[in-house]
């Protein structure tokens, strides 16, 4: 969507309304260094970026840069406000409030706001941020031109569903169960296959469930035998009894599940860095933050008080999450890990706390070990599970460890019955365990392959992405060639592009071919001048593909690091590239601005001069004239030597110009000196050949215009002497200037048609150029 | 997402040739999801959690007790 104009009030440089007109043109805005043409690209920044400015965002300029957007002179009763009017005659308006908020109303069709700010504007300092900017930000910068965000968003979520579905499935924690019931099997069993411990178990079964043949299911066989083998216990002598409880205690591996607990709190305490403590203490808060954040588009962040956007801030609040995952799993191991401390310290509470063993404790409880059973009986294992310090836990160690060897010691010389039943329970118990884990594996053998499955998927369509930027990264590299083989025509640099990086997802970077080497990145070769030259191309090339979009370009001063060969290549690239688009040209280059004048067509293309800025109350003004005498004309009062000399300059590259375009012969010139020629040395041209060839239309025929060859012919006489004084002995008064500059501009008015207000350029059947009327002819 | 989702079938055949032990159950639910609300927008942890849980079930897998009873 064109737009016609720009309306700015006290907006940024502005003071009462003034306004931008392109008329759904393209447009050359010209204005000196702080003129104020730097507002307008503001203005299309401030409604692109939701109420920021990039160059504004700094500490000084508020939080909603209310300090920065509005005039500094605005008065009180007024607010800066910005209009921008399009080509269905909508109107998008936007009012700042005093604390920097703002409303904006109108052009809900056109929805600038949804526009790219990355592809709509150009300004001097972003030239190269593109190619400056990391791989990833350049992938980031270009997804939306590839039309693959949806894709990425998909990925994403595909990633966290397969995480969700580890969770829901409990993948983890039945990875660690199988793990623990694997070191059982293998401390029962060795390394015995399935049909092997099913043999056992039946063996056993035969054993003592003689009167239970007709049960062939293997859990239910273990069942039947730990009931069996259970009841014979129950059955034994005391004795007998005494050596079971004293064989289950010797059994329990304390040291080991301490040692568990140890090294999970080693690993969590190196993971526990401050800044990991930190970083805890931030999600903590933010998680809590984003769950109200609703529809806020920006919010503060509790962490650093910064504001940003409400996206940014839960990508940033999921990747910290992601990244305190691993501590959050250490945490959830050191907890298995206590669990299973307490519960041992619980069975040999149990165990030891048995009647059975009343006779052995009394036996053995002497001395130390009268102390020891002492402090099991007072433990407390829930306690235990709150605080499992270090030192808790050496505690426990030196006091629980030396009961189980007395344990172990006594359980040694169990009559052998007693030890064939012990260990009949012992096979039971983890045959029954291994048995019933096989429906644990088969489950987590479907959780793993439905993750697995996800995962793949999750691959599947960044391969997908992958491929299909690809195809759209060749097209916008082809362009980019193109492009720069416009602005660099017959130099060694060539095969300018994009590439994806191979070595990582989501990125991209620049390659090209220097003097038949190939580069990775510009960066290792090109300019800084050569850098925003590509900058400015793949710029172009990226706005190239929004074409049917028909959004306006703005770009803002963007050549001032390129030599003025390059800079004459950027209006053909504009006419070659963009004639069927709305194109604002902003320049302090005023050489530039008027070959531009000069060369582009001027039913595409209008140009606007901005007067110099005065103060912050009288604002942004323009200039009535398309050339640029307004710049010689504001120094006329303070220095006037200055403002002969800029009206001299002004005329040397007006005159080289319109000669250029009227095919003006000099005589040639050595080494770079025809580059250089003076405003008087055209004149004297224009004035010798318009006498035969410069004429005017009258009633019937045309007539030598003798007007025109007064007026250069003051003008030169003026330059000749006055602007000399003001080159070289500074000199010039007031009006002396005032009187130049206006000499200067009614000769070169002449060039142009008082009727039809065009130049007298357009070539008419090879014989002579006259303006669109053709009131004029040369 | 794309007007031709055909890739997106192929993707999914892809991967589950890697994971035989995918349902047929999770292939059907999975295809749409890709072609709609996975696409559409980062879902949120509940809504994750719900496609998660759905796509456990059509695995035919046991949730865990502890899980059965909430």
């Amino acid at each position: 969507m064109r737009i016609k104009s720009i309306q700015l009030e006290w907006f940024r440089g502005a003071a009462d309304p003034v306004t931008l007109e392109p008329d759904c043109k393209s447009l050359v805005v010209y204005g000196a260094n702080g003129s104020g043409k730097s507002s307008f690209v503001d203005a299309v920044e401030y409604v692109l970026s939701d109420g920021k400015i990039g160059h504004l965002s700094n500490e000084y300029s508020g939080r909603h840069q209310e300090k920065a957007v509005p005039n500094t002179h605005k008065p009180k009763a007024r607010k800066a406000s910005l209009r921008i009017k399009f080509k269905d005659d909508s109107e998008l308006k936007t009012e700042i409030n005093e604390n920097g908020s703002f409303t904006s109303t109108g052009a809900e069709a056109v929805a600038m706001g949804t526009w790219d700010y990355r592809r709509t504007v150009l300004r001097q300092d972003e030239v190269s941020r593109f190619i400056h900017d990391t791989k990833g930000n350049k992938y980031s910068a270009l997804l939306p031109l590839l039309g693959l965000d949806q894709m990425e968003v998909a990925a994403e979520n595909l990633r966290q569903l397969a995480r969700s579905i580890e969770n829901e499935s409990k993948l983890k924690e039945r990875r660690i169960i199988l793990t623990q019931i694997g070191e059982t099997r293998k401390t029962a069993f060795g390394t015995h296959s399935d049909d092997q411990i099913l043999k056992t178990i039946e063996d056993l079964h035969t054993k003592y469930c003689a009167d239970k043949a007709a049960t062939k299911d293997p859990l239910s066989r273990c069942k039947e035998l730990e009931t069996a083998v259970n009841m014979r216990m129950a059955r034994s002598s005391a004795d007998q009894r005494r050596h079971f409880i004293l064989q289950a205690a010797a059994e329990l591996n304390l040291k080991a599940h301490g040692d568990a607990v140890r090294a999970a709190s080693m690993k969590l305490a190196s993971a526990m860095e401050p800044l990991i403590a930190e970083k805890l203490d931030v999600l903590l808060k933010t998680v809590a933050f984003v769950d109200k954040l609703g529809d806020a588009k920006e919010v503060k962040c509790p962490a650093c008080g910064r504001s940003i956007s409400t996206d940014d801030f839960q990508a940033h609040v999921t990747a910290e999450r992601e990244r305190l995952q691993e501590i959050i799993d250490t945490f959830n191991e050191r907890k298995t890990a206590i669990g299973i401390l307490c519960h041992t310290v619980n069975s040999l509470k149990d165990n030891l706390g048995k009647a059975d063993v009343k006779s052995w404790r009394d036996e053995v409880a002497t001395g130390v070990l009268a102390d020891n059973f002492a402090y099991m009986d007072g433990l407390n294992a829930e306690a235990l599970r709150a605080s499992c310090g270090d030192e808790n836990q050496t505690a426990l160690e030196g006091k629980l460890l030396p009961l189980i060897a007395a344990a172990v010691s006594a359980s040694k010389d169990a009559p052998p019955d007693a030890q064939a039943l012990s260990t009949a329970k012992r096979t039971t118990e983890a045959g029954k365990d291994v048995i019933a884990a096989k429906d644990q594996a088969a489950t987590a053998a479907l959780a793993e392959a439905l993750v697995g499955f996800i995962n793949s998927l999750e691959q599947g369509v960044r391969k997908e992405i992958r491929l299909r930027s690809q195809t759209v990264i060749d097209e916008i590299s082809a362009d980019i060639q193109t492009m720069w083989a416009t602005l660099h025509p017959g130099q060694a640099i060539e095969n300018v592009g994009l590439y994806l990086s191979e070595d990582a997802d989501k990125a991209i970077d620049i390659r090209l071919r220097f003097y038949g080497v190939e580069q990775d990145s510009p960066r290792l070769t090109l300019s800084e001048g050569y850098r925003n030259s590509l900058g400015l191309c793949i710029f172009l090339a990226m706005a190239k593909r929004e074409a049917d979009k028909d959004r306006p370009l703005f770009l803002d001063d963007i050549v001032v690091s390129l030599d003025r060969n390059h800079r004459g290549m950027i209006q053909e690239l504009l006419v070659k590239e963009f004639s069927g688009r709305q194109v604002v040209v902003l320049t302090h280059d005023r050489e530039w601005y008027t070959e531009l004048r000069q060369q582009l067509d001027t039913k595409c293309w209008g140009f606007k001069v901005l007067l110099p800025y005065e103060t912050p109350d009288i604002g942004i003004r323009w200039s009535h004239k398309t050339t640029t005498f307004g710049d010689a004309r504001a120094q006329v009062l303070a220095r006037p030597d200055s403002a002969g000399n800029d009206a001299r300059k002004i005329m040397d590259v007006e005159l080289a110009l319109i000669a250029d375009r009227l095919q003006i012969r000099l005589p040639y010139l050595r080494a770079d000196k025809n580059d250089k020629r003076m405003a008087h040395e055209f004149l004297e041209r224009f004035i010798a050949d318009g006498k035969t060839c410069f004429k005017k239309k009258g009633e019937t025929e045309y007539s030598v215009h003798t007007d025109a060859i007064d007026a250069w012919g003051e003008a030169d006489r003026l330059l000749i002497s006055w602007a000399n004084r003001a080159s070289h002995t500074f000199d010039l008064v007031g009006p002396e200037a005032t009187k130049l500059i206006d000499a200067c501009e009614k000769a070169l008015d002449f060039f142009k048609c008082s009727s039809c207000g065009m130049g007298v350029s357009l070539a008419k059947a090879d014989k002579w150029f006259q303006c669109q009327c053709g009131q004029i002819r040369w | 997402m794309s007007n031709n989702d055909q890739w997106i079938t192929i993707r999914v055949a892809e991967a589950r040739e890697h994971h035989p032990l995918v349902t047929e159950a999770v292939s059907a639910r999975i295809g749409p999801l890709l072609n709609g609300e996975l696409s559409e927008r980062t879902l949120p942890p509940t809504r994750l959690t719900a496609v998660a849980k759905a796509l456990i079930a059509d695995m035919a897998l046991a949730p865990p007790k502890a899980e059965a009873t909430q």
